[in-house]
């Protein structure tokens, strides 16, 4: 059973469809016992940094993922749920986030045009997660944020946007993607079925 | 998986015109309409381009009087950059003067159409490189002496021509575009670099940095001159020269629904409304085919029709693993959450934000500016397009340039523009209305109503400046699939995703 985070700051619809129709059993909740139990976990999220966390951490559910994550359950965050598993977000002032992940959520520059809408190409290391997917396939972004610093060890793919910046993590069992994968086709459905079915740690 | 043309080098020309000792700009080739910048030692200066940069020359005094009178200036900057210089330059002994002043390369115009022969003297004298040959073109005919007389010599015999004295690049200005800010001439040079091996140079038409992002990605032309934008600040030299290697998202192939009842429905110019299908069927379809994002307009007359609309935006959402954006009847807050709750991405405001802007506002803080698409109905009047609302049978007296700015500053994420003329004609979309919009605002704009050739979508793209092209009929009657427009686009060198 796969627990999809029921945040108030989400798509959750889209992303629970994409999830079925790659075969997973899911549940939504935010029942911070729930999650903690939870074998796999998915954690979405759209809209602000600083209030998407504060929802965390006042109902709960941002220790319950810690401890899910402790005993070696597998977290993937989605978007803004991305940006959450790092460090600190700029948005809004300087917020803190679950910090399983080191790195810090920056705007981009203004040389670019933000939000960010549409499709960016990505390139990926060899990791479960992009697992039989083409090399350099495109996938659906939305955001004004993106995450910096983030280790060559836990970088697990980027896009060229004003630069080149991280759209993908993986520190052992916990991993995201800055793009809307439930959005972005079947490179996107392969990779949620990856996550579903692929053994993290 | 994005595909795009090799990069390959792109030359940036700054240029001066040079009228009575003055950096100036003509309004099509009109010498009574001069626009006046100063001396050319400060204007050169202003641009801050790094020495060796190739500074293109033209003294219009020269150009229509038949003499070359720039020796001076010539040897001033080209001890710091290579000079070309042009206008004037008839004569053999003229254009040598001109080399031996210091200039870089020639710029040879007129003489090159009207004698041959000496043109070949001039190259067998200071060598083929050194010779640029300029071409003026109004409507594809070649222009000659300040632009003033035509020729009967055709485009075709000219380029060989130049070709046979070993001249090895030509400076092409499409004279019908230059100066007014409306984009250069993409079908032009790419027509020309069909038929000739020569090294093509646009000039004319280059109003913002996306046009040299677009002539060098296009890889007709392998450099385009800089004028009027340059002088007057809008393109500064720095922008252009990144502009040629700027990155840019994969164009959208965006197709069209209008939603009535449940069904799928075609109509002309918002009229002839016929039955064209089941929805579902139709966006499976076109995700397979390679579609970037859906848009479905409910276009339901009932109460009775808008229910059974929701339930298909359900049912589609269901199928759908790609963007989704609703339009069409939407009023109020509770109405676009509705429609995102049932499944749409992102929800198309039009005629209710033309009567209440305030409701762009609204949305955009209650759901991210990137969930808000004001969709704007464009109709040409005189010298402007007038905002049509109601399905394009309400003038609202609103100009469509303005009204898309202040959306986008009310918080609009992006705008859906549609020409009420182009709508289900097939000729193409309205590039002059696209273009208008794009330089107006920075919001990606998607261009609607007109498309029926493979041309339109490149059209719009580079002159319109448009980031998505939306097309109704011409998927849904499979005149054209998704995936022919996408290698159509690629093979132009856009970006686009595969």
């Amino acid at each position: 059973m796969l627990t999809l985070i029921d945040s108030p700051f989400a798509n959750l619809d889209s992303i629970a469809r994409g999830l079925r129709s790659v075969g997973a059993e899911l549940e939504v909740s935010r029942d911070p016992e729930v999650v903690a139990r939870s074998r796999q976990i998915v954690l979405p999220g759209v809209g602000s940094f600083a209030t998407a966390m504060n929802w965390l951490t006042e109902t709960g559910v941002a220790d319950a993922i810690r401890t899910a994550v402790d005993s070696q359950s597998s977290l993937f965050g989605i978007c803004l749920g991305h940006q959450l598993l790092f460090d600190e977000s700029e948005e809004m002032g300087q917020t803190s986030g679950l910090g399983l992940i080191a790195g810090r959520v920056r705007r981009f520059p203004s040389s670019v045009r933000v939000p960010k809408i549409g499709w960016n190409q990505v390139d990926a290391k060899p990791d479960f997660l992009f697992h039989g997917i083409p090399d350099g396939s495109s996938f659906y972004f939305v955001h004004s944020y993106r995450v910096e610093g983030v280790s060559m060890e836990h970088e697990v793919a980027t896009a060229e946007y004003g630069g080149r910046f991280n759209v993908a993590a993986r520190r052992e069992n916990v991993c995201g993607v800055q793009f809307h994968p439930e959005k972005s086709s079947r490179a996107g459905l392969r990779l949620l079925e990856n996550f579903v079915k692929g053994v993290v740690s | 998986m994005t595909i795009a043309n090799e990069s390959h080098s792109f030359e940036v020309i700054p240029s001066i015109d040079i009228l009575d000792g003055e950096v100036v700009r003509l309004l099509k080739g009109d010498y009574a309409r001069a626009t006046r910048y100063g001396s050319a030692a400060d204007v050169v200066a202003r641009w801050n381009a790094p020495e060796g940069t190739r500074v293109h020359v033209v003294d219009l005094t020269g150009a229509k009087e038949g003499t070359f009178r720039l020796g001076g200036l010539v040897r001033e900057l080209s001890s710091r950059y290579r000079v070309q210089v042009g206008g004037g330059l008839r004569s053999v002994d003229q254009a040598a003067a001109a080399i031996e002043a210091g200039a870089d390369r020639v710029v040879i115009g007129t003489m090159a159409v009207v004698e041959p022969e000496t043109l070949r003297a001039l190259a067998g004298r200071v060598g083929g490189g050194r010779i640029v040959v300029a071409l003026d073109l109004l409507n594809g005919a070649i222009r000659i002496s300040g632009w003033t007389r035509s020729t009967s010599l055709s485009l075709e015999d000219a380029l060989r021509q130049i070709e046979n004295a070993g001249i090895r690049e030509v400076l092409v200005t499409d004279i019908s575009r230059d100066g007014a800010m409306s984009g250069p001439s993409f079908e032009l040079y790419r027509r020309l670099s069909g038929l000739t091996s020569l090294r093509i140079i646009a000039s004319g038409g280059v109003s913002r940095a996306s046009d040299l992002t677009a002539l060098a990605r296009g890889g007709a032309v392998s450099g385009a001159i800089i004028g009027r934008a340059l002088q007057e600040g809008v393109l500064p030299y720095e922008d252009a020269v990144s502009a040629v290697t700027a990155h840019q998202l994969p164009v959208r192939i965006v197709p069209c629904l209008d939603v009535r009842g449940g069904r799928v429905v075609k109509g002309t110019r918002f009229v002839d409304i016929r039955d064209a299908g089941d929805p579902v069927e139709c966006v499976r379809r076109y995700e397979a085919e390679g579609a970037d994002e859906i848009v479905m307009l409910d276009i339901s007359a009932t109460e009775e029709e808008r229910a059974t609309s929701m339930d298909t935006v359900k049912r589609i959402a269901d199928q759908l693993f790609i963007p989704l954006t609703i339009g069409g009847g939407v009023r109020s807050v509770e109405g676009f959450r509705s429609l995102l709750r049932a499944g749409a991405d992102r929800v198309a405001i039009n005629t209710a934000a033309v009567t209440d802007p305030q409701l762009i506002s609204r949305c955009a803080a209650e759901f991210g500016v990137q969930a808000v698409v004001l969709a704007c109905d464009a109709k040409r009047a005189a010298e402007r397009w007038e905002v049509v609302t109601r399905s394009g049978s309400t003038g609202t007296g609103l100009d469509a340039v303005g009204w898309c700015r202040r959306a986008a500053e009310l918080g609009a994420g992006e705008i859906l523009l549609t020409s009420i003329d182009g709508d289900g004609t097939a000729d193409g979309y309205d590039n002059a209305l696209l273009r208008a919009v794009t330089g107006a605002i920075d919001l990606p704009v998607i261009a609607s109503g007109g498309a029926g050739r493979l041309e339109h979508f490149r059209e719009a793209i580079e002159t319109g400046g448009a980031s998505a092209v939306l097309a109704a009929s011409l998927f849904h009657d499979l005149k054209m699939t998704i995936g022919e427009v996408k290698r159509f686009l690629a093979s132009s060198g856009i970006e686009v995703r595969r």
